[in-house]
């Protein structure tokens, strides 16, 4: 799980826009591993992970290049990679989530749009 | 030596979770599933929230079969497998949960009417296409590369539509007054006096707007109701108050705030790219 051999390609999107295509951004190895530290802490979660509203800020999507993603949204982080069951993982202080947003180039300017009730 | 598939048909966003059986409890679960199909001829309720029975399939026969079953051994035998506690990402309450959610299937059942409800119909939206939101939410290919605008115009280009493209007169700015002659250019037409009202050919879609941040579209289904794609997500029938909408300019629809204009695709006529 903690393997960041596949960090070159990884990218990070912002659920975000309906009409247009939501930003997307390329993450450094460091930047990957630092989120496969923030997951590798995290407890299991039993949870179902919040429904966003559909419109508007929906979550966070990390994809690395071994096809391996992570989604996070409400504290609750998802994380599937081919052939096995999907993982949730509780985040209470949405720290995998805050930590991915900020990895955004700042001239997406999604500062004011990602925030959450 | 056949391996059996069982797939505890429980949740509505998470994955069900699945478990395969072989060897001796293959025949077992074999065994129990020909004799519960000789004693359960009613068809099962397999649409309600919470568990809805095991879905039964002998992996690699052809053609493929999957057999719905809630026979209470069958269920017995599934709830107390040890595999079932070792799973971490269902958690540890979970077989508690699932033997729960098998008792209230039971009474369920018990009380279950297979009168088919009736989907409020309205004749003057007979050209408004299905809503078929299964036919879109794939999770892969449909769902990831159409957005709103594919979704209320009824038409998959998998390439995530931009109004204005096919036409080369793209929208340059995310204003009601920039995407409004797009979309015309792709041939839907403008009709801001629709006053939500279903046209006598094609069908009604509304365009809002995010200012400078995003365009959104909407679709108005046959029953009257509409119904949206938000980008690369699921098509619902509902706002974000979680609440059916009768009319785009009054629901909730989040940092869409400006309404702009009603709109007519005349099926057949409009080119999306």
């Amino acid at each position: 799980m903690s393997k960041s051999n596949d960090a070159a390609g990884a990218t990070a999107t912002a659920l975000l826009y309906s009409g247009r295509p939501d930003p997307t951004w390329r993450l450094s190895e460091r930047q990957l591993r630092q989120l496969v530290q923030i997951w590798d802490a995290l407890r299991p979660s039993s949870v179902p992970p919040l429904r966003a509203p559909p419109l508007g800020y929906r979550g966070c999507v990390v994809r690395s290049k071994t096809r391996r993603h992570w989604t996070a949204y409400g504290g609750v982080v998802a994380y599937a990679s081919a052939n096995l069951p999907v993982e949730l993982r509780v985040d209470d202080a949405r720290q995998f989530e805050s930590t991915v947003l900020a990895t955004a180039p700042a001239s997406l300017r999604l500062k004011h749009l990602t925030r959450q009730p | 030596m056949a391996t059996v598939r069982i797939t505890i048909d429980l949740f509505s966003g998470r994955p069900n979770p699945v478990l395969d059986l072989s060897g001796r409890q293959a025949r077992t679960l074999l065994t129990l599933l020909r004799s519960s199909e000789r004693g359960e001829p009613a068809a099962l309720p397999s649409s309600t929230l919470g568990y809805r029975g095991l879905l039964i399939e002998r992996l690699g026969e052809k053609p493929r079969r999957v057999v719905r079953s809630a026979d209470s051994a069958l269920e017995e035998l599934i709830s107390a497998h040890p595999s079932l506690q070792r799973r971490s990402e269902l958690g540890p309450r979970f077989p508690k949960l699932l033997r729960h959610e098998m008792e209230r299937y039971r009474v369920l059942r018990a009380h279950w009417s297979h009168r088919r409800l009736p989907w409020p119909q309205r004749r003057h939206c007979h050209c408004a296409p299905l809503y078929e939101p299964a036919w879109w939410n794939d999770a892969g290919q449909k769902q990831g590369n159409n957005n709103c605008y594919n979704y209320a115009t009824d038409i998959r280009t998998d390439t995530f539509a931009q109004p204005g493209l096919a036409a080369g007169a793209e929208y340059s700015a995310l204003t009601c007054a920039s995407v409004r002659p797009a979309a015309v250019a792709d041939d839907l037409i403008a009709k801001p006096g629709a006053n939500n009202k279903c046209p006598s050919e094609g069908h009604l879609v509304a365009l809002v707007i995010a200012p400078g941040i995003d365009f959104h579209w909407y679709r108005k289904n046959r029953n009257g109701y509409w119904s949206h794609k938000p980008g690369s997500s699921p098509v619902v029938h509902v706002d974000n108050s979680n609440h059916l909408i009768p009319d785009p300019r009054t629901a909730d629809r989040g940092m869409y705030t400006q309404f702009c204009t009603f709109m007519v695709v005349m099926h057949g006529h409009v080119k999306i790219q």
